[in-house]
């Protein structure tokens, strides 16, 4: 058996018992949670309603859930697309141009931190429909942090591999594609992650103020009636949900950015 | 080999921040000449390469290759930088595939995939084609850039110190494979511009070692090397033309660095009254 062989072995085995590990603390929460509620009812049964609540509640409400979850996803995957897009086509048009971007980054650094969740009252007077204002709001949110960082990525490019750019004369969109944006993607998926992030906060916040349907919408509606079994049910689907994208999108990252791990 | 002039380096001079690290600059490289330039670190040999390249322009005098005027890197000049020579998100033959794009746009697709392999495989690197450069140990990924420089097939090659980085056998490995593709070019011989060190990596391999002095840069001496072709190493190390152009190009070197020596003493000296 050769040397690489046993390491990745080692490797394997040391994270099957690191999983073991993780769903061994997720198990024991779980219980403590059922300890504290549906064992020995030590915590207010009608704020903190137990599993034998909150499981049935959950299985009743999927029907709508689902519906929530599409209502959600129809406002925020556009939103996030939109956002990265722009993001990164803003990012590469300044950052490859010095001199725009000296007059620029001022202005930028200026905007980036503004909190979008201010523009929302605004946005939902100037824009035409819920949908629109606050797929509005998410794009902004995600928005800076993509440009931000799709803009330190180009300003971070090793010299040599522009050297090595020239050398090749390599000009126009295969520059951009086989240099300029994989040399920048580690920054790149750093901005996205923290967009990613941010508009799940974001399109919850967008949804609690004024929607009919959404994940965030069905959460506050019932803790208007004081329906916790519900809000908490909610509030486990939409977790499950934000783990399910981030799952997805640290799969993406590690594929796109596989040769970082290699250097 | 002819006397052609293929490269031409013309009163050349390159200042950067207010010092001057080249200072009239006259070498003429005939096509097919391999030429090494040597000298102690900080003397501007790489400067000199990147002047020739392109990637640097001159502050005085010229750079003419073929009798035009250089004014920026260009397909005719393949480049061999010390360790990056490859970009490391694409595998070896992606790497080389994208140069051959460039210097061959007529081909399609399966040629050029055709032709990074066969110089993969001239190079040793047969059954490593779909590996990141981070996969290759360092004297695999020199060979890979060598490999891209040769599929490019451009006149001249540049190389900055390419095996600089490697441990010695390896270092020794990569002289020989450079010298057998050099040496089996015939007629098609590349012309090489080659910036190295090592006293001995100049003399197994180039024809003619140019020594460069220090403060500023400067050509200290141009020295034939006049051992019979086709080499090995170990015709040229064992004979005693060998070690007598290897004393006087020691000789040279110690008078660089002594002058060095000299000035940065005088200029010590110089500041403190």
């Amino acid at each position: 058996m050769t040397q690489e062989t046993i390491k990745t072995k080692q490797d394997k085995r040391d994270r099957r018992i690191a999983a073991i590990g993780t769903a061994a603390v997720f198990v024991g929460l779980v219980a403590m949670y059922a300890l504290l509620t549906d064992v020995t009812k030590a915590l207010d049964p009608v704020l903190f309603p137990g599993w034998g609540v909150i499981l049935p509640e959950l299985g009743r409400s999927s029907g709508e859930l689902f519906k929530g979850l599409y209502y959600s996803m129809r406002l925020l995957l556009p939103s996030l697309a939109a956002a990265i897009l722009a993001g990164i086509s803003v990012g590469l048009l300044v950052g490859m141009h010095p001199k725009a971007k000296l007059v620029l980054m001022p202005l930028f650094r200026a905007l980036n931190p503004f909190p979008p969740t201010m523009l929302i009252p605004y946005a939902i007077a100037v824009l035409p429909s819920f949908w629109l204002s606050s797929a509005a709001i998410i794009f902004i949110g995600v928005f800076w942090p993509v440009l931000m960082s799709t803009l330190h990525g180009i300003a971070m490019l090793e010299p040599r591999w522009i050297d090595n750019a020239r050398c090749l004369q390599l000009t126009g969109r295969k520059l951009i594609f086989r240099v300029i944006l994989p040399g920048a993607m580690p920054q790149i998926f750093s901005g996205i992650g923290s967009g990613l992030i941010f508009s799940f906060i974001l399109l919850t916040v967008a949804e609690m103020f004024g929607a009919k349907a959404g994940l965030g919408f069905f959460v506050q509606y019932y803790a208007d009636f004081a329906e916790y079994g519900r809000v908490l049910g909610g509030i486990l689907f939409m977790s499950t949900v934000v783990v399910l994208i981030m799952t997805v999108f640290d799969r993406i990252q590690r594929r796109v950015l596989h040769w970082t791990q290699k250097r | 080999m002819n006397d052609t002039p293929l490269i031409q380096l013309h009163n050349l001079g390159f200042s950067y921040a207010g010092e001057q690290t080249l200072h009239g600059i006259d070498l003429t490289v005939n096509e097919s000449e391999f030429v090494a330039v040597i000298g102690p670190s900080g003397c501007g040999k790489s400067t000199l390469l990147r002047l020739a390249s392109g990637l640097l322009m001159p502050s005085t005098g010229e750079v003419l290759v073929g009798g035009k005027p250089v004014t920026g890197p260009g397909l005719d000049r393949a480049m061999v930088f010390q360790d990056y020579s490859l970009f490391p998100w694409s595998n070896v033959t992606d790497n080389i595939v994208l140069a051959l794009e460039q210097t061959h746009p007529a081909l399609s697709k399966a040629e050029r995939r055709q032709i990074a392999e066969e110089y993969l495989a001239m190079v040793g690197l047969a059954g490593s084609e779909k590996k990141l450069p981070g996969e290759l140990s360092g004297g695999m990924r020199q060979r890979a850039a060598i490999a891209r420089a040769l599929a490019m097939n451009s006149p001249i090659l540049l190389m900055d110190e390419p095996f600089g980085a490697l441990d010695a056998i390896t270092r020794a490995r990569q002289q020989d494979m450079l010298l057998d593709i050099w040496q089996s070019g015939g007629s098609l011989k590349k012309t090489v511009l080659f910036v190295t060190h090592d006293v001995d990596e100049a003399l197994i391999l180039a024809g003619r070692v140019i020594v460069l002095g220090v403060r500023p840069g400067h050509i200290a001496a141009d020295i034939a090397v006049d051992l019979p072709r086709p080499r090995s190493r170990e015709k040229s190390v064992n004979s005693d033309r060998f070690r007598a152009l290897r004393n006087r190009l020691l000789h040279e070197l110690d008078l660089a660095v002594t002058r060095q020596l000299e000035a940065a003493s005088e200029v010590r000296e110089g500041s403190g009254i």
